[in-house]
């Protein structure tokens, strides 16, 4: 199997993302070269790091950005069933949801926040 | 070097900007039966941005033309079908008719903008004289005109008592389509049609078949989606008066495409009779979703529907959504469907690796079994025309798997 | 009710007694130590839960769910006009009859045993269905566990004695299947369910009796909302049947029940039901299993009365192997709504399922069959029948099937559904006819016959009373 190159994208200035809090969930579209879009959630459930899910509630297909954050669990709620995902590696926590959702590792370099995109 | 939006806050609802855009009033009730979880399968609400973009470029029509269907060289119209050049007394007549192709709350929308944009001198009526047989076989050829507008058409089949054609259209799809194909077919008319859609680049649009038959008709359609990149929503809707009797047939192939279904049989009276085989097979990345509704209203008696649906997983991603639907409101009534889902069989597949074949080559034999029964029965009584149609469809699929494939 | 016709009720066995008017269209004065108000505040949710003395964390459960009910949109689908015609400030969501909870048959206060004797339970038969929790507006009044389950470790109580008495289990699976948020009849429940069964086997246990509940709605208004959890450890085996009556009014009631089965690897869970309540009560109940590595859930549902009834048993196949049944079938004669079906999800390899859904309808009744069979990526292997029948006896009814399937695996896998809708087949009917059987007999035999595949997995008592229900139902109106 030959390795895959990794290549970090770009996502914006720490900065930027000041104004959020831990528990906001930050919705972004990333609209790569081949025209693919990926639309996914920056989440914070501690003051120490963000973390990147795949925008989409296993369970029904809709989005996760309007899902609640619980902060002790380190999860995110889908609002529309109660499916429940561990924010630090999309795995179920809750059912109706059954298959764990996407994430994408995140890293900070020179205050600029770099996506992988390749999984 | 990648694009990325920092949304500050939740994205808003395709259809609120739509709306704004069209200036109309709400359009969530274009999909009310979908609101349910709008996002389970395949939403053709994801048409809506690409409806947008295409309808800021501007609107236009596609050509739409009668061609020479045999290569024998005799004219494919005479008296018994006329083209466009319609007298006036007819022109009324089929224009009252189209009211009795109601609306459904799901196409609404696209059917008031579809007929707002559209004037009478872009209306393509074929008329097909009373008590006349077509001998040749019109083909209607749909080509797109300007590759970044939205491409609008309406054509309107009229065939009148006793009528007797077969019809075929071919259409090449633009970035964005909207075509409606209104059918009407007056007491004991036979009809049979067979619309393909070609496949030669990628695109989007939202197709309408709605077929009106009165007492006694007969029609035969067969619809085949051959699509490669391809996102569609097609609706076939169909209104059976009594003792007429509708008869579809159509294949399903997407490569890297995501295509809506979505038949709806009305039986209005009694004893009408509906027949649906549908067959859709996926690959690569492809959505391929049915619906088929059969509504068969209180009060009718003798009516049968039967709905049969196949689909055939091919791999790599991709997903099938089958909801055969009976709505069925009276006990005289003979209703059956039946829904099958599943991949190539490794055993066939085997056994023809056994005889010689590649692994390749066996499956796509099979995949030809697959779509034969369909395509033989809509070619069942045809001679000369079937065979150049056929090629093509042939030729489509073909071109979509990549693969050569022995006819 | 006199003597003589107590005494009529005590010698009639269960099975045969005749179903005139509503048999169960009676109520006894009522009763109670305490009587909660109409409607529902933040209030009633915790005083429930203080009277129950329950631990901190269901009451913030309770009112958690109760937020969430409030949040939550009626569902925009189904029975909407009926669904939006529900006053849920008129309701009573929470009715203690007596004191406590009562050991023995003897302990039990007089009229509440009436109530049962005219239910029909003999108190001969505890001793063959080995535990009775009966329940009794809402609050279990009276259950007795036979000394052979207690011998086997097996836990049959009801909920708010296990959520006392064995909250380390309840806490580890309470609402882990079907969460508040599912929907907003699962919220109301979350927040103010009382009563329900609650069911734990231990591993290797085979509990050869089915185990029975029985329960009904009571005064005014009344809403029901029980909760049964039960969970099968491994390789183990139960079978649990309900079946529920309540007596006529006027105005609507509310049912709305929460099941939750959790099935581990290699057991077995049946849960049968025969629902029977009066026309007018709102039957909307959540019920989801999940079933582990080779393990079996069946549902067998049998929806005869109520005005609307919407409910879907639904099993989720996490584990290789794992197999769901649902049997159902649905009745619905004049002013009934029967919206039921079944929804089975396959999320692991070698899963197989099987649907099999009867419905009848007449004088304008209406049945719909609502189903889901979804197959996830790698679900290898995973095969799906389902099949929906529907026989219309006359030309005013509605029968309406909905079946979706959606799948996004294609290795190994095979789905089929296959539906018809018919009338009573009127050559059959002349062939019985011409052999001297009256049309109405054959409309019942034809009947009988169609609904066969889902008497026949009933226990005897049960499908006896179910066809003399269903003879009663069709008497009279048939041809």
């Amino acid at each position: 199997m030959t390795k895959q190159k990794v290549t970090w994208t770009e996502i914006a200035n720490v900065s930027e993302f000041s104004g959020f809090n831990t528990g906001d969930v930050v919705p972004i579209e990333v609209e790569q070269d081949t025209g693919i879009k990926h639309s996914i959630i920056l989440v914070k459930c501690s003051d120490k790091e963000w973390f990147a899910l795949d925008n989409l509630c296993t369970h029904d297909n809709g989005p996760l950005d309007d899902g609640e954050v619980h902060l002790k669990s380190c999860a995110i709620e889908c609002k529309r069933h109660g499916a429940q995902f561990n924010i630090k590696n999309g795995q179920v926590v809750r059912m109706p949801a059954i298959h764990p959702v996407d994430t994408y590792p995140l890293k900070i370099e020179n205050q600029i926040l770099y996506i992988q995109l390749q999984n | 070097m990648a694009k990325i939006t920092i949304q500050k806050k939740i994205k808003t609802n395709p259809f609120e900007e739509l709306s704004k855009l069209l200036n109309t009033p709400e359009l969530e009730s274009v999909y009310p039966h979908r609101q349910m979880e709008p996002w389970r399968r395949f939403d053709p609400a994801k048409l809506l941005p690409a409806f947008a973009e295409n309808l800021q470029n501007g609107i236009t029509m596609s050509s739409v033309k009668i061609a020479e269907s045999s290569e024998s060289g005799r004219p494919a119209l005479n008296s018994a079908a006329k083209w466009k050049s319609v007298d006036e007394i007819f022109l009324q007549k089929a224009r009252n008719n189209l009211k009795l192709f109601k609306k459904t709350e799901a196409t609404e929308f696209f059917e008031n903008f579809i007929s707002k944009s559209v004037s009478d001198e872009h209306l393509h009526i074929l008329k097909l004289s009373k008590n006349e047989t077509c001998e040749q076989i019109p083909v209607i050829e749909i080509s797109p005109v300007d590759e970044n507008k939205l491409h609008v058409n309406i054509i309107y089949i009229y065939c009148e008592e006793f009528s007797n054609a077969t019809i075929n259209i071919i259409k090449k799809p633009g970035s964005f389509d909207l075509t409606i194909l209104y059918i009407f077919q007056e007491k004991k008319s036979r009809l049979q049609l067979r619309h393909l859609d070609e496949n030669n680049r990628p695109s989007q649009g939202v197709n309408f078949l709605k077929y009106h038959q009165e007492d006694g008709s007969i029609s035969k359609s067969g619809i085949y989606n051959l699509c490669n990149s391809q996102s569609k929503k097609v609706f076939v809707e169909s209104n059976l008066r009594e003792n007429s009797s509708a008869e579809f047939m159509g294949i399903f192939l997407g490569r890297y495409s995501n295509v809506d279904h979505d038949f709806l049989v009305n039986h209005l009276e009694s004893f009408s009779k509906s027949n649906l085989l549908f067959k859709m097979s996926v690959m690569d990345d492809s959505y391929g979703v049915f619906w088929g509704n059969a509504d068969i209203v209180a009060g009718t008696r003798g009516c049968e529907a039967y709905q049969q649906n196949k689909n055939l997983i091919l791999g790599n991603h991709s997903r099938v959504d089958a909801i055969p639907r009976l709505g069925i409101h009276t006990e005289n009534v003979i209703a059956a469907h039946g829904s099958a889902t599943g991949e190539i069989s490794e055993e066939e597949v085997f056994y023809m690796m056994s005889r010689g074949l590649s692994y390749a080559e066996a499956r796509k034999l099979l995949l030809r079994g697959f779509f034969e029964d369909v395509l033989r029965k809509s070619f069942e009584h045809d001679v000369d025309e079937a065979d150049a149609f056929l090629e093509r469809i042939w030729k489509n699929i073909q071109n979509i798997l990549g693969v050569e494939i022995s006819v | 009710m006199n003597d003589l016709e107590s005494t009529k009720a005590k010698s009639k066995d269960k099975a045969s007694f005749e179903k005139e008017d509503y048999k169960y269209g009676f109520h006894d004065a009522e009763q109670f130590i305490f009587k909660a108000e109409r409607g529902l505040t933040e209030e009633i949710v915790r005083n429930i839960s203080k009277i129950k003395n329950e631990p901190q964390w269901m009451t913030d459960f309770r009112v958690e769910s109760y937020r969430i009910f409030l949040e939550k949109p009626m569902p925009n689908w189904g029975d909407v006009k009926g669904l939006n015609s529900i006053d849920f400030e008129s309701i009573y969501y929470y009715l203690k009859p007596t004191g406590g909870q009562e050991r023995s048959w003897d302990d039990v206060p007089e009229d509440i045993k009436n109530t049962f004797e005219k239910l029909g339970i003999p108190e001969a038969e505890q001793k063959f269905l080995g535990g009775v929790t009966a329940q009794y507006e809402s609050e279990v009044v009276y259950h007795s566990i036979r000394e052979d389950l207690e011998k086997l470790g097996v836990i049959f109580t009801d909920m708010d004695t296990a959520l006392r008495e064995h909250s380390d289990i309840v806490k580890k699976y309470f609402s882990t299947i079907i969460p508040p948020s599912d929907n907003k009849f699962a919220a109301l429940n979350s927040a103010v369910w009382s009563g329900g069964s609650f069911i734990y086997v231990p591993p290797d246990t085979d509990v050869a009796i089915p185990l029975q509940a029985y329960f009904r709605i009571n005064a005014k208004n009344m809403g029901q909302f029980e909760r049964t959890l039960i969970i099968t450890d491994k390789n183990s085996k139960v079978h649990y049947i309900e079946g529920c009556t309540a007596p006529t009014y006027s105005t609507d009631s509310l049912h709305s029940a929460v099941v939750e089965l959790i099935a581990m690897e290699g057991s077995t869970i049946r849960y049968s039901t025969i629902q029977n309540w009066s026309n007018n009560v709102y039957n909307l109940v959540t019920k989801r299993a999940v079933a582990y590595e080779n393990a079996r859930v069946e549902w067998v549902d049998g929806n005869i009365g109520s005005k609307v009834t919407m409910k879907y048993p639904a099993v989720y196949l996490k584990g290789r192997g794992a197999h769901g049944e649902v049997l159902s079938i649905a009745y619905a004669g004049k002013g009934q709504h029967q919206d039921a079906g079944a929804k089975i999800v396959h999320a692991a390899p070698d899963t197989t399922s099987s649907i099999l859904s009867k419905s009848l309808t007449k004088d304008g009744g209406q049945s719909t069959y609502r189903g889901l069979i979804k197959v996830y990526k790698d679900s290898i292997n995973s095969k799906s029948s389902v099949k929906c029948d529907a026989l219309m006896l006359d030309n005013k009814s509605t029968s309406l099937t909905l079946p979706y399937m959606e799948i996004e695996e294609e290795r190994g896998v095979r789905v089929q559904h296959e539906a018809t809708v018919s009338k009573v087949d009127d050559d059959m009917l002349f062939f019985m006819t011409s052999r001297g059987i009256s049309e109405d007999d054959a409309k019942g035999m034809v009947i009988n016959g169609f609904i066969e595949p889902f008497t026949r997995e009933l226990p005897m008592e049960y499908a006896v009373e179910l066809n003399r229900l269903i003879q009663l139902e069709m008497q009279g109106a048939i041809g």
